[in-house]
């Protein structure tokens, strides 16, 4: 990396067709291929003019090399200066230059023992609602030391009571987090003294709440997203009577194609409700896209711990076959393999990625892929109960555009970062009611309404041939849409779509 | 024993013969074909490799897991400062 002496900091990266090494039909649009044409003759004449009607950003991009005149480029540009061009050429994949070092074998450390020193002594607190009545299964998370993640926790009982392992009779707490299954907003309680049996009320979810989405997104016809169909990869969506589906596949190897229903997670049901929830409040919740034709492709089994890479790329595959016009994926983690790789880039579809929830950690893949919008989670305070967890997850900085606007603490950040949605204290459908949730998939699932509501205005994209030039146009009328909050690039990427 | 990945990155549809090809490899199992370009398949990866690399268009890779993303904290010490075994 290196710096202007005024201008921002200047990063190398490689610039590569959609697919490939050089930009051909079918596999990438004539724009892109037009692109590293003209960056070829960049190279050779740093003047060089630009053609009419050519998109470029105007300052901060050097061309160092070329492979091929319409192969990959190396160029020195800011982040900012990548933010432009991933928006005004999508299907140009940006990738960072990375540098490969010996793996030296880590130091021995010494790390806390293990021998059990298991304390005898344990504290009961109890969980009830407003109306007195007990929460049973809601999780309960007492640190002692949050910075270290040392504490103690358990699950409530049918009394709604749980015996905390704590070594004391009272203890002093930084933070306790209480996690309910549905129905009420989850509770944070910060420095005091927890003594035992301490009683605790959840607040009930009040579906007229105006929660972060509402707040950001109001008044939203049942109307908008007609004739869009969206693809939820995912755990699968539970019947719920705010939700409407079209189809769908399971895509886990052994299981029942037919039963891409919710596999006992509720995640993927929670985000179908964010974008195509259909209820009016304060008897349902409204999605950013009521009208989409929904699709659930399910990759997450019954009873296992995860989903595999090839129940991903086979979901986007049969997302591709259903013609969805928007592949929502609010998953990642793994190392960036051929096999996820290879099922977005022959997509033609556009594919919006949820960052991860690693807290400020790098973009997980396939977010990181430079096919996907990777999307990081926007925050925004007030939108949320002022006992409820989400007041943790404030982290600076603040946007300076509104200073109750952040990027929460959880979310991944980095220069991926395509969009940012909001995800901090999302009510939405959960299998057999409504649930709080917090997350990068939830703000991914917002920013892929955003994507259907803006692609329903526009019957000359929909009308388009679904190849890599449609997925571009689609993805750069998502991009352009975008505003900035003022919380960087690395944060929120070209900003929030509207 | 892992299980690889192979997908057609060629044009149309995967070749019959080439699945085929796979399918009759000693000590392997194809578990799933039915997407039309890609196959799971449960085998030595050294052999899977080297029946690859007279199969152009194919690529071939680990299967793996993500889990199901969550954003609730977890304790991952006990007060004491021991290793809680069930974050």
């Amino acid at each position: 990396m290196s710096k202007n002496k005024k201008g921002p900091a200047l990063q190398r990266f490689i610039l590569l067709p959609t697919r490939g090494l050089k930009a051909r039909q079918p596999t990438s649009s004539p724009a892109v291929r037009s692109t590293l044409m003209f960056l070829n003759e960049r190279l050779a004449n740093p003047t060089a003019p630009e053609p009419s009607g050519f998109e470029l950003p105007k300052q901060n991009l050097r061309v160092i090399d070329s492979i091929h005149e319409d192969g990959a480029k190396l160029v020195e540009m800011s982040a900012e200066t990548a933010s432009e061009l991933r928006a005004s050429q999508p299907g140009l994949r940006i990738v960072p230059i990375v540098y490969y070092y010996p793996a030296v074998a880590p130091r021995h450390t010494i790390r806390a023992t293990t021998q059990s020193t298991k304390a005898s002594t344990s504290l009961a607190v109890q969980v009830f609602d407003a109306n007195g009545t007990a929460v049973s299964g809601a999780t309960v998370v007492a640190f002692t030391d949050f910075v270290n993640k040392a504490g103690a926790q358990g699950t409530t009982s049918a009394r709604g009571q749980v015996n905390l392992d704590l070594g004391a009779k009272s203890k002093k707490i930084d933070r306790l987090y209480i996690y309910a299954k549905d129905g009420y907003w989850n509770l944070l309680r910060q420095s005091f003294t927890l003594t035992d049996g301490m009683k605790f009320t959840l607040r009930t979810i009040d579906l007229a709440y105006v929660d972060e989405q509402r707040y950001l997104y109001p008044d939203i016809p049942l109307i908008a997203g007609t004739d869009v169909s969206v693809a939820v990869v995912d755990t699968g969506i539970a019947q719920h009577p705010d939700l409407v589906f079209a189809g769908g596949q399971n895509t886990v190897v052994g299981e029942n194609a037919a039963d891409y229903g919710d596999n006992g997670e509720a995640h993927g049901t929670h985000v179908a409700g964010i974008i195509a929830g259909r209820g009016t409040a304060p008897n349902g919740v409204r999605g950013m896209a009521p009208a989409v034709r929904l699709f659930s492709f399910r990759v997450f089994g019954k009873g296992q711990p995860g989903a595999s890479n090839y129940a991903i790329a086979k979901g986007i595959d049969a997302a591709v076959q259903n013609q969805c016009d928007l592949i929502n994926m609010s998953l990642g983690g793994g190392d960036a393999d051929e096999a996820t790789k290879a099922a977005i880039a022959d997509a033609g579809s556009v594919v919006i990625v949820a960052a991860g929830n690693d807290g400020r950690q790098p973009v997980n893949f396939p977010a990181s892929d430079p096919l996907s919008i990777a999307v990081s989670a926007l925050g925004r305070k007030g939108t949320y109960p002022s006992d409820a967890v989400e007041v943790g997850d404030v982290m600076a900085p603040l946007a300076t555009s509104d200073g109750n606007y952040y990027v929460a603490s959880f979310s991944n950040v980095g220069p991926e970062i395509a969009l940012t949605g909001p995800g901090d204290g999302i009510i939405s459908t959960f299998p057999g009611g409504y649930a709080v949730m917090d997350g990068t998939s939830m703000a991914t699932l917002a920013v892929t309404g955003v994507a259907a509501r803006l692609l329903a205005t526009r019957n000359d994209l929909l009308q388009m041939p679904r190849d890599a030039s449609r997925s571009d146009a689609i993805a750069q009328f998502l991009l352009r849409s975008a505003k900035t909050l003022g919380l960087g690039v690395t944060l929120e990427g070209r900003g929030l779509p509207s | 024993m892992p299980r690889f990945i192979l997908r057609y990155r060629g044009s149309g549809s995967a070749q019959t013969e080439d699945v085929g090809k796979i399918r009759s490899l000693p000590n392997t199992a194809v578990l799933d074909s039915s997407s039309g370009r890609m196959m799971l398949v449960d085998g030595p990866e050294e052999q899977l490799r080297t029946a690859l690399r007279n199969m152009p268009g194919w690529v071939m890779t680990p299967e793996q897991a993500i889990p199901v993303p969550d954003t609730r904290k977890k304790i991952l010490r006990r007060p004491d400062g021991t290793d809680n075994e069930h974050p």
